[in-house]
């Protein structure tokens, strides 16, 4: 079977440099790939059950899980692993020939007291574990309100864990509710997962986000893709402009492959050379027969390149940019200087601004816009810094896995 | 830590000697501890505890009535801290420690994920349980005063951030930063907790007696 996706390759010069060129690599799943069929799903939860979960949360949170098994079928597995101060898997990997009965068990869940979040994640892991087969698409949902406070709790263990489970096939999303969770720890897990990083404000919007991840799922072309980026002669790799998880021998690790759902990659290079080429090296885990697939391309700095393909590479590069802004905005409201966060704001609406100026009017570039604008609104009132924070995070964290709203993507 | 040619031939003469040379490294390496339950830097008793259970090796000689100590020793005793500052538990360090070289304790030391590294099973199913059973051999949070006992090392209350309350005479419990809960089943299971908690500390001071 032919894979479904493709190495693109779009180049434009850095403004206001001699020898520096922006090199897009996009990587593109066919969106109609999946159309017509699905893979069949593996779908777990950990569910977050305590104490802080009790009243109108624990309500939402169980019909959420109850419309995940109403989309699943007779071909996908469904688990259910609560968690508080202990773990209990109270749905066992099981495939959904009887909903309804499910659907009970999920409407008995009551709170407990405490978080053991890692010990959550990792049962449900192993229920997840227990039903993957060749073609099956595996993923947790870590979902939870609070701060892991039992068991396990240092980040880089959890995120280094989460990233080997990606590599043994199961992919991990994570849904943070409401303020008080660490949204660090969640979008890193989901990082380093493969998955998905969902922050829920309110109680009932939870039913929308779990379906969406279900969605998402049904949507996979390929699990736990690297690229690998190799300057030849004559050529200089710069920098990336992705902030991506981890960087290992076999590359950077990106978010899994969805159909119709481009991956674009960013890379400054300098060429001492005309001739100076850059080999890109793709590999993936195919959800068709779970072997290890890979795509070559090379490329040429000098090649010339249409405006259009330019526009696309200046407004990545724009939106790269006002990501790595936005991350040095948390680290200065860390250090309590919101003043400074504000300014570093306002420097990405004036480079989206630029970049309109410079490429013609564009929704993506609007829409980043009006979020800037709404994040500066929010610092000068001040009233809830560490909500303004959690979106500064995510907004991160969607520009760099490509998470953009989807009707906005004109790529 | 400096392994420098002096630290290497540094002799203790004591128990004494050996805890204040480990207190003097540990207030640079080990972590602060959340909830207090074993003592930051360790004294005499915990050190002979230590010996008795086999942790730290038995002194290089005597001298006169003193026990003569070493790099190794000191070694231990700082690797040992460094778990429980990590929540191991006694036995969980013991089984980490066993028939280690003394690179090996250095590299727990700097790195103590080193004492486990991250399972090797191939397999996510073996690859989880592997973490889970790793995960048993730590102390999960609250740690019972027999517990703290029976592990020789006992909880050092620090006044001004530890509210001591008497129940009754003979039985006293200390609170810091705690919420209670508010749950009903919460707190049965709480109070059940309390109880077999001084229940199993009473049958220990007895046996002592």
């Amino acid at each position: 079977m032919t894979e479904p996706l493709s190495l693109q390759i779009a180049l434009a010069p850095v403004p206001e440099s001699d020898d520096l060129t922006y090199v897009l690599v996009r990587i593109a799943p066919q969106a109609s790939y999946t159309s017509g069929r699905r893979p069949p799903l593996n779908f777990g939860i950990a569910f977050d059950r305590s104490s802080s979960m009790a009243g109108k949360k624990l309500q939402h949170a169980k019909d959420a899980a109850c419309a995940v098994v109403d989309l699943l079928s007779a071909q996908d597995t469904f688990s259910l692993v609560a968690f508080d101060t202990d773990t209990e898997v109270v749905i066992a990997a099981t495939p959904v020939t009887d909903p309804e009965a499910l659907k009970q068990v999920i409407s008995g869940l009551r709170t407990g007291d405490m978080t053991a979040l890692h010990a959550g994640w990792a049962s449900t892991g192993i229920e997840v574990g227990r039903r993957i087969g060749a073609g099956t698409v595996n993923r947790i949902v870590l979902l939870t309100d609070g701060i892991a406070n039992v068991g396990e709790q240092r980040p880089e263990i959890l995120i280094a864990r989460t990233r080997e489970l990606a590599k043994r096939g199961i992919t991990t999303s994570t849904i943070g509710l409401g303020q008080d969770f660490n949204e660090d720890l969640l979008i890193a897990m989901a990082e380093a997962g493969g998955g998905n990083a969902a922050h829920i404000a309110l109680p009932s919007d939870l039913e929308a986000a779990l379906i969406a991840e279900v969605k998402d799922a049904w949507s996979l072309v390929g699990h736990a893709p690297t690229l690998k980026l190799k300057a030849g002669k004559g050529l200089q790799l710069v920098q990336v402009l992705n902030h991506f998880p981890a960087e290992t021998a076999e590359g950077f690790q990106l978010s899994d492959l969805r159909a119709g759902i481009p991956i674009n990659v960013m890379a400054v290079v300098a060429a001492t050379e005309p001739a100076g080429e850059l080999e890109i090296m793709l590999e993936w885990t195919s959800t068709n027969d779970a072997e290890r697939k890979s795509l070559t391309a090379i490329c040429l700095p000098a090649e010339p390149m249409t405006p259009d393909a330019q526009a696309m590479v200046h407004k990545m590069a724009c939106l790269l940019t006002i990501a790595d802004l936005k991350r040095q905005a948390v680290q200065c409201l860390d250090a309590g200087r919101q003043n400074e966060a504000r300014g570093l704001i306002i420097r990405g609406l004036a480079l989206a601004v630029e970049t309109i100026a410079r490429i013609g009017e564009d929704h993506l570039l609007r829409a980043e816009m009006k979020a800037l604008d709404s994040l500066e609104a929010e610092l000068i009132r001040a009233s809830d810094v560490q909500a303004t924070r959690k979106q500064l995070t995510y907004q991160i964290f969607a520009t760099n896995t490509q998470q953009f709203p989807r009707n906005l993507i004109r790529l | 830590m400096p392994t420098d040619q002096a630290l290497l031939a540094s002799k203790y003469h004591g128990t004494a000697e050996l805890a204040d040379a480990a207190a003097r490294y540990l207030s640079t390496i080990a972590p602060v501890q959340q909830r207090g339950t074993v003592t930051d830097t360790p004294d005499e008793r915990t050190i002979r505890y230590y010996i008795s259970e086999e942790l730290i090796s038995e002194p290089e000689r005597k001298q006169g009535t003193a026990s003569v100590f070493g790099y190794r020793h000191l070694l231990e005793l700082l690797v040992i801290k460094r778990l429980q500052a990590l929540n191991y538990r006694i036995r969980a360090i013991r089984e980490v420690m066993a028939g280690k070289t003394t690179a090996q304790l250095e590299a727990i030391l700097d790195e103590p994920e080193a004492a486990h590294p991250m399972p090797s099973d191939p397999t996510p199913v073996g690859f989880l349980e592997g973490i889970l059973a790793q995960e048993k051999d730590k102390i999960s949070g609250w740690q019972s005063p027999s517990q703290a006992l029976h592990s020789g090392v006992l909880t050092q209350f620090q006044p001004t951030t530890w509210q001591r309350v008497e129940v009754e005479p003979g039985l006293e419990i200390h609170v810091r930063d705690w919420t209670p809960p508010t749950e009903h089943q919460v707190r049965q299971r709480l109070a059940k907790k309390l109880l077999e908690a001084a229940v199993e500390a009473a049958r220990h001071n007895e046996k002592e007696r």
